[in-house]
């Protein structure tokens, strides 16, 4: 949420929380977060947009894609969810 | 125009409260309260040690503290996996129940608990979190306090007393009066707002800690008006609190610079920071207008209703709030100066 925003569910986080669930296919009991974040890396981009992917059952998962959320196309997601080694928790 | 309505919207989202203190005060013995106790409420627990708690029908889950990083190393930004996974859980079973509880282990940081419910949009939509409740053993709490520790490591028993809205300072018959008063100074000096209430073997009334908004602004000013004025602070030699005071609009996008580097260079040192911000541009709450135009929040709501039939200002609805233009403000400070001066038969604008 940026800063002064109020609860409330975004459709661009809600469609590409959507389509983490259909790449991945999740199941209902596993949680997806997902979070723009201010990246205090140098050389970064202002803002990145964290996909934590937590399953009732193993090991949480978690892919910082350095864009904001509204710049992140379906290929960029796929290639980013299916890359052989995401990051651990 | 939003219709206007005589009522705002009722918050529809589940209250959550987090029950928290060191081990052996009384938390257990305060759960067992609160799922005994003939007060209506269905409530569900998410509990992170073996508790003895023995309710029948009451939704009881266990859960293991599972401190997830959003982003690498990044302090402000840990959440805590295990109640992700259980919340998402529940809120599929919604009906069932009308408030959630969160017991937590006496050593756990309350940071990533109060986090969690703030870093996705999923869960703040569903979610609110009510208030954080720290129990206190009063016959140990110095001892705690004053324990110190190696390089790098925190106080949980500073961090639990920082965090918390309500404290419950239990065991006070184990001590005595002058006991109480050095406990209360020291807790006031760690966080100088908390509602501090004492009790024995955690008997206590109830709807002080349970629904008690206390992250809910308006809440808080009709319970302690000074909250947003009051900086005066006693100081502890190792918490402390600021407060920044400043009139006029600030810019986000400076604001958010700040705040990174700030977070970026003092975040481990920094255990809380809750504020009202007036951004350029930004929509305003009727307590915003209120503390704006410094006029009671019941007649600044009043006044908003008249200028919204006048389709002079529009306010759309968010939860239980309604948002307003900044040139409402103005609107109102307008209206007052015109009351004001009808009052005294002077006539004229501002």
């Amino acid at each position: 949420m940026p800063l002064g925003a109020r609860p409330g569910q975004s459709p661009q986080l809600r469609e590409l929380r959507q389509s983490v669930r259909r790449l991945l296919g999740l199941d209902d009991d596993t949680a997806v977060v997902i979070r723009q974040l201010a990246c205090a890396e140098p050389g970064c981009p202002p803002l990145e947009t964290v996909i934590a992917v937590l399953p009732m059952n193993g090991q949480a998962r978690r892919w910082a894609l350095h864009t904001t959320a509204e710049e992140i196309t379906e290929d960029d997601l796929r290639t980013a969810l299916l890359t052989p080694s995401p990051e651990g928790a | 125009m939003t219709t206007p309505t005589p009522e705002e919207p009722r918050d529809e989202r589940v209250p959550v409260t987090v029950l928290t203190g060191f081990l052996g005060s009384g938390k257990t013995t305060l759960l067992n309260r609160i799922l005994t106790e003939q007060h209506g409420l269905r409530i569900a627990v998410i509990e992170n040690e073996f508790g003895e708690v023995g309710v029948d029908d009451a939704l009881v889950l266990d859960s293991e503290e599972e401190i997830f990083e959003m982003n690498n190393g990044c302090i402000c930004c840990t959440v805590r996996g295990d109640l992700i996974r259980i919340l998402g859980a529940l809120m599929r079973r919604r009906e069932k129940f009308d408030h959630i509880l969160i017991e937590t282990t006496g050593l756990a940081d309350p940071a990533p608990v109060a986090q969690t419910f703030f870093m996705d949009d999923e869960i703040a939509a569903q979610l609110r979190l009510d208030a954080i409740v720290t129990l206190v053993d009063a016959a140990h709490v110095l001892q705690h306090l004053d324990e110190v520790k190696p390089e790098g490591v925190e106080n949980e028993a500073v961090e639990q007393i920082a965090f918390a809205d309500r404290i419950v300072l239990n065991k006070t018959d184990l001590v005595d009066e002058s006991a109480i008063a050095e406990i209360t100074d020291r807790i006031r000096a760690i966080n100088s707002g908390v509602q501090i209430i004492p009790a024995q073997h955690a008997e206590i009334y109830l709807p002080q800690v349970l629904d008690v908004g206390a992250f809910d602004l308006e809440r808080v000013l009709a319970e302690d008006p000074s909250f947003l004025t009051e900086t005066e602070h006693q100081h502890d030699t190792t918490v402390t609190s600021v407060g920044i005071d400043l009139t006029g609009e600030l810019d986000e996008e400076r604001l958010n610079r700040w705040l990174g580097t700030l977070l970026r260079t003092k975040g481990v040192d920094i255990f809380r920071s809750k504020g009202i911000l007036a951004l350029a541009g930004a929509p305003h709450s009727v307590t915003e207008l209120a503390t704006e135009v410094g006029m009671e929040q019941s007649a600044v709501s009043h006044q908003l209703r008249l200028l919204r039939t006048l389709s002079l200002v529009t306010g759309r609805r968010d939860g239980r709030n309604r948002l307003y233009d900044g040139h409402a403000a103005q609107f109102l400070d307008q209206a007052v100066h015109h009351i004001e001066h009808l009052r005294l038969g002077i006539r004229g604008t501002p």
